[in-house]
């Protein structure tokens, strides 16, 4: 099973456990760009909670924002963060609601869509979209990061609060179609809010989310160093006083994103802030090309395993 | 959009109106006094205007539905049901008396909507108390009819903060009161109407929302993705559309230049009525239409309302409080004391509120 | 991507030292602009690009020693913006390298920028280890540091190694104020410090790494010194005569722009001196057993530059007329100074003159130029009443010469010998004349 069809099936679990959850996007009645929804749709049961919508991302997150506050729980999907892009006015409106009436009409929606280079589109598929969507105000932003892990970040981001606004969990498009090793974790260690320390390490620390933490546990274990590696998951809010704790234990440490600049921007700002007294090397980021890619060329959004080894031992060795 | 400023009549007029007002400390004693105001504000001159003069003039729209002639007199055989004309006649001059008032105060970027209040007092009459009113960013006469205090409003349209509630300055809502807040993004309330619209009919039903703009916005995309929404899921969606008919010089964002939009929302397979707005008892007529058709399920509506704002200083048949007076005044529920009060009430409120906010001082002229 | 090894500079030389980097990831740099500079046995070489392009990244730290051939940059010729830019559309799959801005890169900008853990500005620590030593009250100038800069560890190590009372001592002792109010018994055992609360290492040592020159040339005195026997020889010299020769052909060799000083008469005497005893003018190959009369004279002379001491030869002194050899000094001496001195330059000289001249002494044991055996140590021409040829007291002018020879290859008869064969032309000028020079 591959972590695509792992997650259809939680799909079509989150809507048994509870029936105010409906599934809105382009497709989700045949299944969904992505196959999501196939869950659901060969389940008699759950079928009319799918609704299939005008392809315009601002009016279905409008839309979405309506029927959450009408009490319902709707789950967007998406086929590319790019719908996002296209998205963010009724995306903003929707994040907005909570504080133009003081949580009295929040909007717990969540959006779902595939981010980062996979599946060889091209274009601005792989262009990370996180630093714009953390702008927005009251929404809460999760990135997946292990295959393992990526049930556990759906589960973890369909757990929202009445009084939250909307949560977007971005899946990395390069562990959608990964074969599962093993039975796939339900839970994640701790809530989706929480900075995880996915490796113990006493020498030097990396930050990585998405895409990254993989890589991140490649690079360290060819180093053989004895390097955290800290998977961030929630980009907004961010977690500061774990991930300031976890910088603090090192005092080296390196931050690993793909194309998208803006959150390692923020956390080296964070740590500069208040990890100064701790820090005992440059913080150094290691990240992928930004901009659109030609399809075969969509590897250069992330940074390569030799990249990251490299800054590890260089802040290790400083 | 028309800036208040810009209509000299209509700002004089109002001030006239607060002045009178303003400058008595017991109310009863100048009730006498506003009687004159009244005439000044709902009338013109002696001299100008002759009713039987006035059939046809090129103030009214064509091919719209009216019950209520120039005269104020009711069509054979209408039926008003339930509607408590005096009570619906009290809302509406209160609704102008907030507006004007509010004009006075060179508050940038607000535009006056005298002579729009029939669609949007009718929307807050027809809904019911648990029903969900997404005004547009002019509406805010939907929160007074609503019930809305009006120290509250105006603490929420000069942007002040009130316990419950954060609203965008000249932006009113109320969680209690089922009135939403607008949108920053222009037309967005219009999906989120939609949605909850959408999740009411998925609930136990018999519940209609309400939606309010002008036509400015059904050119745009959002208003026919809405309408296609609203349409594919039969939601339980009642758009209310202000249209003006331009009598001159129309902007360009005032959209498609003397097109129906209820044709258009046809069109895309809405119910869709076409009504005067200078005649406050068709609207609240197709309104109640478009709500029950909402409740029972029979799906979304739109109702196109042609409205002649009083900035364009319309001849006074086309102002739809003075026509539900004439007809008031025909079956002799009208008198100027009972307008005095009416209008003493609202503007008491406001003027209070304004004080308490700072915005006038007591007894300013 | 271009791997820039370290050529060879010079015949025999295997590996050099990389001094300083002259510039950094991402800058630009154009063909024969000068990169990095590189120090071998004795000169300092500044090695240029070989093409337009871009610095990525530097493989060699300074202060590393690198072996000619090994890579000591990664350079991309391919782009000669100092901004790496975006691949042009539809262009294929970018190399990392270019498409990431260098401030992402793993090289980490301290080991380029800092050459020295201590510099004018203070003392180069990472924050978390200048917290450690502040908590832990470690002066950071008693800490060594790694690659030009202390980290954490370094700290903890330093911790770990010296005692507290050591510390204490050094901090004492550092204080340079003078006691304001107690007697000056009692201000040494109570500092000042302490009533004003200055911190423990308030005035820290200085640290100055112990590399290129300066290892060079500790490590050329160590090898000659335990390996040479050394014995000094002093004699006096009554140099009257010559500084009145000297005086009459400074002005003509002013004349020919060249300022004459002592030195190169005590060259041409030294060249006497070698003449008549060859074997002061040898070089001991101990591997090979022999010891090797060498038959060219060119005479090093030890030069005081801001890199260090520095010995610039003046080839075949013995085929040079005395205005020649001060030439070839004020030449040597500046591009020693400046370090544009060659190699050849630089090496190959077969019997050394030291000069104290300007400083004075009585004095002193000069280190041999190892392999050469013999080394001249030239002291102050000083005023100095002596006994005339009539018995009368003169003004004399009088002059020391130290000489250290290695003992193992010249005896103490031959080396004093030498010596006085020196003083005889010294003395008797006219002895240069006829010897022909």
């Amino acid at each position: 099973m591959n972590v695509l069809q792992h997650l259809s099936g939680l799909v079509a679990d989150l809507l048994r456990e509870d029936d105010r959850r409906i599934v809105l996007g382009e497709d989700v009645i045949d299944g969904g760009m992505l196959g999501l929804t196939r869950g659901v749709a060969s389940d008699e049961a759950l079928r009319s909670r799918l609704v299939a919508t005008p392809l315009t991302p601002s009016v279905i997150f409008a839309h979405a924002a309506g029927l959450a506050l009408g009490g319902r729980r709707p789950l967007v999907i998406l086929a590319s963060t790019t719908a996002l892009f296209e998205g963010l006015a009724g995306l903003r409106e929707a994040c907005m609601l909570g504080w133009r009436t003081e949580q009295a009409r929040s909007v717990p929606m969540l959006i779902i869509a595939p981010c980062g280079p996979g599946f060889s589109l091209g274009g601005d598929a792989s262009d990370g979209i996180e630093g714009v969507l953390c702008r927005l105000p009251g929404i809460r932003v999760l990135m997946a990061g292990r295959a393992q892990d990526a049930g556990a970040w759906l589960n973890a981001a369909a757990l929202q609060a009445d009084t939250e606004g909307p949560t977007v969990l971005l899946l990395p498009r390069s562990l959608l179609l990964r074969e599962l090793s093993g039975p796939p974790n339900a839970t994640l260690a701790g809530s989706a809010t929480e900075a995880q320390l996915v490796r113990q390490g006493t020498t030097a620390t990396v930050f990585a989310w998405g895409e990254t933490v993989e890589i991140a546990l490649a690079a360290v274990a060819r180093t053989g160093t004895d390097t955290a590696v800290v998977d961030v998951g929630c980009l907004a809010p961010l977690d500061k006083e774990a991930l300031v704790s976890h910088a603090c234990a090192t005092g080296k440490i390196v931050i690993a994103h793909g194309s998208d600049q803006a959150v390692a921007a923020e956390l080296a700002a964070l740590f500069a802030d208040q990890a100064i007294l701790h820090l005992d090397a440059p913080v150094t980021r290691i990240g992928g090309a930004t901009g659109p890619t030609t399809p075969g060329g969509e590897a250069a959004a992330l940074p390569s395993v030799d990249r990251l080894a490299e800054a590890i031992v260089s802040v290790t060795e400083y | 959009m028309v800036m208040a400023a810009s209509s000299d009549a209509t700002v004089s007029t109002g001030q006239s109106l607060v002045h009178m007002c303003s400058t008595a400390t017991v109310r009863l004693p100048v009730f006498a006094g506003l009687a004159c105001v009244y005439w000044r504000l709902t009338v013109a001159p002696r001299g100008r205007y002759n009713p039987a003069a006035v059939q046809v003039s090129p103030w009214d729209p064509e091919s719209v539905a009216t019950v209520l002639d120039a005269q104020g007199s009711l069509a054979e055989g209408t039926d008003v049901g339930s509607l408590d004309v005096r009570a619906y006649y009290k809302r509406l001059v209160a609704a102008r008396v907030l507006d004007l008032r509010l004009s006075r105060l060179g508050l940038p970027m607000w535009a006056s909507c005298g002579g729009e209040e029939a669609p949007v007092v009718a929307t807050a009459l027809v809904a019911q108390p648990n029903e969900w009113i997404y005004p547009g960013v002019r509406d805010n006469a939907v929160a007074l009819a609503r019930g809305v205090e009006p120290g509250t409003l105006v603490d929420q349209l000069l942007g002040r903060a009130q316990p419950g509630g954060v609203a965008l300055p000249r932006r009113v809502s109320s969680h209690e009161l089922r009135v939403a807040t607008t949108t920053d993004a222009l037309g967005l309330h219009l999906p989120i109407a939609a949605g909850q619209a959408h999740a009411a009919s998925m609930g136990a039903g018999g519940e209609a929302v309400f939606a309010l703009f002008g036509e400015g916005l059904t050119t745009t995309g959002v208003f026919h993705e809405t309408v296609a929404l609203a349409v594919r899921g039969n939601l339980p969606l009642v758009l209310v559309c202000r249209s003006q008919v331009w009598p001159d010089q129309a902007p360009p964002e005032a959209g498609v230049f003397g097109d129906s939009v209820q044709e258009r929302a046809t069109v895309c397979g809405l119910w869709s009525r076409r009504v005067d707005g200078a005649d406050p008892i068709v609207v609240w007529n197709t309104l109640s239409t478009a709500a029950t058709r909402a409740r029972e399920g029979s799906g979304p509506s739109l109702v196109e309302v042609i409205v002649t704002p009083q900035v364009h200083n319309p001849p006074p048949h086309r102002d739809p409080i003075e026509r539900l007076r004439r007809h008031l005044d025909a079956q002799g529920q009208w008198t100027p004391t009972f307008q005095d009060v009416v209008e003493a009430e609202t503007h008491q409120a406001v003027e209070d509120a304004l004080v308490a906010n700072g915005w006038a001082t007591e007894g300013e002229a | 991507m271009l791997q820039f090894k370290l050529p060879a500079i010079g015949e025999g030389v295997v590996e050099g030292e990389i001094v300083q980097w002259l510039k950094k990831p991402g800058d630009v740099v154009r063909a024969n602009e000068a990169l990095v500079e590189i120090m071998t046995d004795k000169a300092t070489v500044e090695i240029p690009a070989p093409q337009d392009c871009v610095v990525l990244e530097l493989k060699a730290a300074e202060g590393a020693i690198a072996a000619v051939g090994e890579t000591i940059a990664l350079l991309d010729e391919t782009a000669t913006s100092a901004k790496p830019s975006a691949p042009p559309p539809g262009s294929t799959a970018p190399p990392p390298s270019s498409a990431v801005p260098a401030s992402s890169r793993a090289t980490v900008p301290g080991s380029t920028a800092a050459p020295r853990a201590t510099t004018a500005a203070g003392i180069l620590a990472t924050p978390a280890a200048r917290a450690h030593a502040r908590e832990n009250s470690i002066d950071l100038g008693s800490v060594a540091g790694n690659n030009g800069r202390i980290t954490k560890r370094d700290v903890v190590r330093a911790q770990s190694e010296g005692s507290p009372s050591e510390r204490e001592t050094v901090v004492v002792g550092a204080d340079p104020r003078p006691p304001t109010t107690a007697p000056a018994a009692s201000s040494i055992a109570k500092p000042a410090s302490t009533a004003t609360g200055f911190a423990p290492g308030a005035v820290p040592d200085e640290t100055i790494p112990f590399r290129g020159m300066r290892r060079r040339i500790a490590e050329g005195i160590h090898k000659s010194y335990s390996t040479a026997v050394h014995y000094t020889y002093v004699e006096q010299i009554d140099m009257s005569a010559l500084v009145k020769l000297r005086a009459q052909a400074k002005k003509a060799a002013a004349e020919e722009g060249v300022n004459l000083s002592y030195l190169p008469f005590i060259v041409k005497a030294v060249l006497a001196g070698l003449r008549r005893y060859p074997i002061v003018n040898a070089v001991l190959d101990e591997e090979a057993g022999h010891i090797v009369l060498r038959k060219r004279y060119s005479i090093g002379v030890a030069t005081a530059t801001p890199q260090g001491l520095m010995v610039p030869v003046v080839h075949d002194a013995d085929r040079r007329s005395i205005l020649d050899i001060a030439r070839e000094i004020a030449r040597l001496s500046e591009a020693a100074r400046d370090g544009k001195a060659t190699r050849d330059e630089l090496t190959g000289s077969t019997f050394t003159i030291t000069s104290l001249g300007a400083i004075g002494g009585v004095l002193a044991t000069p280190i041999i130029n190892y392999p050469e055996v013999g080394i001249l140590g030239v002291h102050a021409i000083r005023k100095t009443p002596v006994v005339g040829e009539n018995d009368e007291i003169v003004v004399g002018h009088l002059m020391n010469l130290s000489v250290s020879l290695d003992h193992r290859v010249v005896d103490g008869f031959e080396g004093a010998s030498f010596l006085q064969e020196v003083r005889r032309y010294l003395e008797d000028p006219t002895l240069l004349l006829l010897s022909g020079i």
